[in-house]
């Protein structure tokens, strides 16, 4: 047997997925080749050792991509904590509150609203701001309703229920079906992802609708995604899209892109 | 659109997670995070720290399964894996928080836990020991061997995407390298022991 065929008998071997004639051959191994049982003892080791140094890699990479979420909350969060650390936004929060509760409590009650109102002036624009909208016009059961018809109700209903995963499975299925021209379900089906967290891909459902739809979508699309950009980090183009709303006093999101402004510039 | 979706077949995202593609690993690790901490903080009335946490186990657990081979197929969603090995994980936190014997059942999925993320202190120190002699001798045996070891041990690469990265004229080379490049380790073990370095 070859050194790399050997190799690869151990490995499998290590991890513990041998095939029952590798088995067989590891097995007939260990019976004729006296030097085997101490290779396997070495490699083995080795292995083991690799295998904590993966880990040890996999572990970094887990912190990085959860510092993005907690970078994330931290900044939607928009307050005056500097430091990120180990706790939740809700711990964060919550030490925050009973800070001021003490300050306050020793400044005396006569600061307390300034203290109250210096907490509650730094927003969370994004959760402030963020309502999924109702989908207008479902007919329920209709039995002279087309297919295609029934099929979106059944998704929108679904969306209605606050069960957003089950409404993207259902709206994806329905836009695979009718086609990428269906804006009044992908804007749903953006928004579905926005509150799943899935902030790119509802980022690209809105530009699609953005791209095609030039009505009461199209100006929901240019909303959403002034708070998807804001949510993945990209505040310039968030205010850019938020101006833009602002710059048309008819715009159906005009006061909340207005107010957005305020909280985030 | 979800990962899940993007892979028409589970088994192409499975073979994209084993060979370390890291985009892949951080969408699904995206995708599933928030459903995960909902889920666990309504049904174990745990604290947002502790859903994430375990959620990182079992996400880790996941990971090392398919990259060792013992997770080859799916027989459901990520998310119904991920879900299934928080479960087990949250019954063993409760049966060490409360010292309590537990139905063998409840553990049985616990098979698929893999032993490198147990938290036995003496097995944990035993590793953390092989990891210091490993990384020293990385640092020893120097390259070539070092960066085909780690890329290939570490970070996972397929024998394919080594003969890329390092510019090998085909895959049986890659092979042979690994192999003699072991053997370097091996002997270099070797010595360490007749230096009484363990």
């Amino acid at each position: 047997m070859t050194d790399v065929a050997k190799l690869q008998l151990i490995e499998a071997y290590h991890h513990g997925i041998l095939t029952d004639i590798e088995q067989k051959e590891f097995d007939q191994l260990m019976l004729t080749d006296k030097e085997f049982a101490a290779e396997l003892e070495d490699y083995d080791f080795l292995l083991d050792g690799f295998d904590m140094l993966a880990l040890e890699d996999f572990e970094t990479n887990i912190q990085s991509w959860e510092q993005k979420h907690t970078i994330q909350v931290a900044e939607l969060a928009d307050t005056k904590i500097v430091s990120i650390g180990n706790g939740t936004n809700k711990a964060r929060k919550f030490n925050f509150q009973r800070f001021i509760a003490v300050a306050a409590a020793i400044v005396g009650i006569a600061f307390l609203p300034l203290a109250y109102s210096l907490f509650f002036s730094s927003t969370d624009a994004y959760n402030e701001l963020f309502s999924p909208p109702a989908p207008i016009g479902i007919v329920r059961g209709g039995e002279n309703l087309e297919a295609k018809e029934n099929a979106k109700n059944f998704a929108l209903g679904f969306y209605l229920k606050k069960d957003y995963p089950r409404a993207i499975e259902l709206l994806n299925t329905y836009i695979d079906e009718y086609g990428d021209k269906e804006y009044e379900a992908i804007f749903f089906l953006g928004v579905s992802q926005m509150t799943t967290e899935n902030f790119k891909a509802a980022s690209m459902s809105f530009e699609h609708v953005l791209e095609g739809d030039k009505g009461y979508f199209a100006q929901g699309a240019e909303w959403m995604l002034a708070l998807t950009q804001y949510k993945l980090g990209n505040k310039v183009n968030a205010i850019r899209y938020a101006e833009k709303i602002v710059a048309d006093p008819n715009h159906n999101y005009y006061n909340a892109a207005k107010e957005f402004l305020t909280l985030v510039k | 659109m979800a990962i899940e979706k993007d892979f028409k077949q589970g088994s192409a995202l499975l073979e994209a997670i084993k060979n370390g593609h890291p985009k892949t690993l951080e969408q699904l690790y995206d995708e599933n995070r928030k459903p995960f901490v909902v889920w666990a903080s309504q049904l174990y009335q745990c604290d947002d720290e502790d859903a994430i946490e375990i959620f990182q186990k079992a996400f880790t657990i996941f990971y090392f399964n398919v990259k060792n081979g013992k997770l080859v197929e799916l027989t459901s969603s990520i998310k119904t894996y991920l879900f299934s090995i928080g479960k087990n994980l949250f019954r063993e936190k409760f049966r060490d928080k409360h010292n309590k014997l537990v139905n063998i059942d409840d553990v049985a999925y616990s098979a698929t836990v893999n032993e490198k993320v147990d938290t036995n202190i003496l097995d944990e120190y035993q590793k953390d020991h092989q990891k210091e002699v490993v990384r020293k001798l990385l640092d020893e045996i120097g390259d070539p061997c070092k960066t085909l070891l780690k890329l290939v041990f570490i970070h996972n690469y397929s024998v394919e995407a080594v003969v890329e990265e390092m510019n090998y004229s085909d895959e049986r080379v890659v092979r042979k390298r690994k192999s003699l490049c072991l053997k370097k380790m091996r002997e270099m073990v070797a010595e360490k022991k007749n230096e009484d370095f363990f």
